[in-house]
């Protein structure tokens, strides 16, 4: 190519990368280390996704069953993904089978014996299951968030494959991690159960009792088929923390999934509250469940809590509220929850970093200084050691910067602390290349060639090593960053990029600063290197 | 012109790799008894576990601190320094595991214990009777303080309600006190924040007060996250090997050649590991990162040295093996050491300026660019001799 084309793209090249980088406190986005805030790491359980899956394919299969008079007397489940079906007829055990399998056909079904069935998930139904809870988790909590109201989130899946459950949320500037927690990490799934008061007892009347034998105790021993037991925690009268045990049915008319809006209110008392309001259909179940159960308990359950467990006294259609002992936040908090829809499945935290403003300040004050301070003492050493070429290897240097901060501006990557680390290295590595030039070079004119003639013999003998040991380093920066979480990530995009930049600056950008140099002056007889 | 070596020869091979090898041997046996015996000193990061890193007014009494965070019965703990002295600065580091509830992790509790544990009498008589700690309080608790004062009533209002003077003042506060430290040390401080009004320095003079440390960051590690952390880590150092094998040998038609370089790269490892070890620095992330970075900065130094082996073989055919390496390995010893010399400033300013959370990742990487140095020459172009010698002339001629 025309050297005046080269010298005019290098500096289109520059162009763009300080428009890409100018003002760098706007274009270069700092990570939670350098800039404060919150980071977690959390894990989807998706056993209870597979868990919830066989749950319901169980009462499912116990109806379908059942209208043909063929009800098994008992399903148990078998490990996590399996169940057993016991007590079909035992001479229609085949004809049993072969309805199970149209209808439920994510499993194999099999009859180990007269009046059995065994039905095991299929493994690619599970891992479908596994990766659709992730998937919903992911869009729940990214609503949760927007909703919440955070500048800039991370919000991403993480791990290797079909089998990536953890979920990384990193919230910029948040200082509250225990209400960051709760808003993001509980599963928020909502129920209403009617309370199923013992024999003999008026609902009114009905104080569930501190401990949940008690309440098997007051059904004469054993808890009917349909009914749980589920906690509550209040306070006692004397103003103690205290837990109580509700029973309810174990079937939920009504659950989160029916709600088509919720938000803060206030109740009758002025207490905070939620408000919420029902899809069409579930409107219509809501009727006639509290027309034909008036004067009875209606428990709200939050996440397998009662919140609370008002009286029935009037047929509710689609409008309500949720009364507990809510605070501002709490309410406004849960309002939130229910309007982003349930997580699938429960939340564990791996991992969960506060990093407060003044921190990150300092990291980032002492990360450039350590940058500047190595760049500097490089930038001196190369001019006193290669004098006049010493200054292409410092163009080099600084441009190389530039190149990496504009492709991490333009990617909108973020910079963490060992970002800078990576960052400093670049700088240690990118006078490599110029190196191996230079040293190339001045091998050629001990050798007797003219400077031209060295000049292109030190680029083209240099080139395929170059080429060779910056495609080997970055298959190592390429495994560092697939496999690297958060902070390696950073590291590694710094350095992958910087390798990068590294050879276009010493291949291109410096060949070109000598042919120019070349050009002014063709018949130099010695070079400054 | 200022040379390094000039047209150097020195006898780098025949009786001197053999030195250097034992040399090698040694060193490698060093770092991996290092790493047996005295075991690296795990960071949260793989062990879990919690840190509270605080920031005290006044010189902190580890001791005392101890003896106060063992009554609140927070188990193993342990204290350290950290950066300069005149910070004031500790990280405390709790190990102890609980269940997790549903909903939330540990961390947040874990790290209120070590708070409360941390206050004094006074400081706990302040706080219980309504005063605000505006070393402690975030920017919203602080306005939401604030508006409560300035405007009684208001505190009820919806949260959307995020403008207004309380507002303001409440971020000019966290701003002044991030920009100093993330800590106020002298009440007198409060009333001098440009943007705090009389009125509501008069309110804070009154209804707060100033904690004896500020907190600085937490975090908490959960006991799974570190096994999968190493898993990764393992799997991530296994593929780069692989790839760097797959492409040596490639690129040089030999896959001793690749071996050879797999070997060095190994041994840099290790022995930075080793380091890591035997010094008792901090094993975390970064100090992985810094492993693999090894391995890259190594296989690149030992390809360039690799590269002019095998333009010398074509060159000199019949000159004898180990004289070919013997002068490759000369012709490249000045931009082998050269390019070193530049990496290990970078690594040194970072060691020296970059501050606490970099120092465990610098050193690793100082130790290894000199071994990744030191071995492309005497372990990778050692290795070839040896192999040429031992196992046969077309294992490496390529």
């Amino acid at each position: 190519m025309d050297l005046r084309w080269r010298l005019v793209s290098i500096l289109v090249v520059v162009g763009i990368c300080v428009a890409l980088v100018y003002p760098p406190a706007a274009k270069i986005h700092l990570g939670l280390d350098l800039k404060g805030g919150i980071h977690m790491v959390m894990r989807v359980k998706t056993d209870d996704a597979v868990k919830a899956e066989i749950d319901l394919s169980q009462s499912r299969i116990r109806q379908a069953l059942g209208e043909k008079g063929l009800a098994p007397q008992q399903i148990s489940t078998e490990g996590l993904d399996a169940m057993v079906l016991s007590g079909i007829d035992a001479s229609r055990t085949s004809e049993a089978r072969d309805l199970v399998r149209s209808q439920f056909q994510q499993y194999d079904v099999q009859s180990p014996g007269p009046g059995r069935l065994r039905l095991q998930l299929r493994p690619s139904e599970e891992a479908a299951i596994r990766d659709s809870a992730v998937r919903q988790a992911l869009e729940t909590i990214r609503t949760r968030v927007d909703k919440f109201g955070v500048a800039e989130p991370t919000i991403q899946r993480e791990g290797i494959g079909a089998k990536a459950e953890r979920i990384l949320v990193q919230l910029p500037g948040v200082e509250d991690p225990e209400r960051v927690k709760d808003l993001i990490g509980s599963p928020a799934f909502l129920e209403w159960k009617l309370v199923k008061v013992p024999p003999g007892i008026v609902a009114a009347q009905f104080r569930p009792p501190d401990k949940p034998e008690a309440v098997a105790q007051m059904f004469g021993g054993a808890l009917p088929d349909d009914v749980e037991v589920l906690p509550q925690d209040t306070t006692s009268s004397d103003g103690r923390p205290l837990r109580v045990y509700w029973p309810v049915t174990k079937a939920s008319p009504i659950t989160g999934n029916d709600l088509k809006n919720a938000r803060r209110d206030m109740d009758r008392f002025g207490q905070p509250a939620v408000d919420f309001v029902l899809s069409a259909d579930a409107g219509q179940r809501f009727q006639t469940l509290t027309r034909e159960h008036q004067e009875q308990l209606l428990a709200i359950v939050l996440d397998r809590k009662v919140i609370s467990a008002p009286k029935i006294n009037a047929v509710i259609a689609d409008r309500g509220i949720i009364e507990g002992s809510f605070s501002l936040e709490s309410a406004e908090d849960l309002a939130l929850k229910l309007r982003s829809g349930a997580l699938p499945a429960g939340m564990e935290i791996l991992e969960e970093r506060t990093v407060g403003p003044s921190l990150g300040a300092d990291s980032v004050r002492k990360g450039v200084v350590a940058a500047t301070i190595g760049s500097v003492i490089i930038i001196l050493f190369m001019l006193i050691y290669y004098r006049l070429a010493g200054v292409n290897a410092a163009l080099a240097l600084v441009l190389n910067l530039l190149i990496l901060l504009a492709a991490m501006a333009y990617v909108h990557s973020t910079l963490t602390l060992p970002g800078i680390a990576g960052i400093a290295l670049t700088v240690g590595m990118a006078v490599d290349a110029n190196v191996l030039v230079f040293e190339r070079i001045r091998e050629e004119l001990r050798q007797g060639r003219m400077v031209k003639a060295a000049i292109q013999n030190g680029f083209e003998k240099a080139f395929y090593t170059i080429l060779d040991s910056h495609l080997t380093t970055l298959i190592a920066g390429f495994f560092l960053y697939a496999y690297g979480t958060g902070a390696v990530r950073g590291f590694a995009v710094t350095l992958n990029v910087g390798i990068l930049a590294n050879l276009y600056t010493a291949l291109f950008v410096s060949r070109a600063i000598f042919d120019t140099a070349l050009k002014v002056n063709p018949r130099a007889e010695r070079l400054s290197i | 012109m200022l040379q390094v070596f000039t047209n150097c020869n020195l006898r780098l091979m025949w009786g001197t790799k053999y030195v250097f090898m034992v040399f090698s041997v040694l060193a490698m046996a060093g770092a991996l008894a290092a790493i047996l015996i005295h075991g690296f000193n795990y960071g949260i990061d793989f062990a879990g576990g919690t840190a509270v890193q605080v920031r005290f007014r006044e010189q902190p009494q580890v001791e005392e601190l101890r003896t106060a965070l063992e009554t609140a019965g927070l188990g193993d703990i342990s204290i350290q320094r950290m950066g300069d002295p005149k910070d004031n600065e500790v990280l405390i580091r709790v190990e102890q595991q609980r269940k997790t509830t549903p909903g939330g992790g540990e961390g947040g509790q874990i790290s209120t214990e070590i708070i409360e544990a941390l206050r004094s009498k006074d400081e706990r008589a302040a706080a219980q009777s309504g005063k605000i700690d505006l070393n402690m309080a975030s920017e919203v608790e602080v306005e939401d303080w604030l508006r409560e004062r300035l405007k009684p009533g208001a505190a009820a209002a919806t949260a959307e309600d995020k403008t207004g003077p309380a507002a303001a003042i409440a971020a000019a506060l966290v701003k002044y006190r991030t920009a100093h430290g993330g800590l106020f040390t002298d009440p007198a401080e409060i009333a001098t924040v440009p943007g705090v009004t009389p009125e509501a320095a008069q309110f804070l003079k009154a209804g707060s007060f100033l904690g004896g440390f500020a907190l600085r960051g937490v975090d908490f590690v959960g006991p799974t996250a570190g096994k999968e952390l190493l898993r990764d880590t393992g799997l991530a150092i296994l593929f780069s090997v692989a790839g760097i094998l797959a492409v040596v040998w490639f690129r040089f038609h030999r896959y001793t050649w690749g071996l050879a370089a797999i070997i060095a790269l190994v041994h840099d490892v290790t022995i930075a590991a080793g380091a890591v070890a035997l010094t008792g620095k901090e094993f975390s992330l970064p100090v992985v990162a810094a492993l693999l970075t090894i391995l890259g900065y190594s296989i690149n130094d030992t390809i360039v040295v690799y590269d002019r082996i095998r333009e010398n073989l074509r060159l000199y055919r019949d000159v004898d093996f180990e004289e070919v390496v013997n002068a490759s390995v000369n012709q490249t010893l000045s931009r082998t050491v050269l390019t070193s010399f530049t990496v290990f400033i970078a690594v040194t300013a970072l060691y020296m300026y970059g501050g606490d959370k970099l120092n465990p990742l610098s050193f690793c990487l100082m130790v290894g660019v000199v071994f990744g140095t030191y071995s492309s020459v005497f372990v990778a172009a050692g290795l070839l001799v040896i192999a040429y010698k031992h196992l046969g002339a077309r294992y490496v001629k390529t």
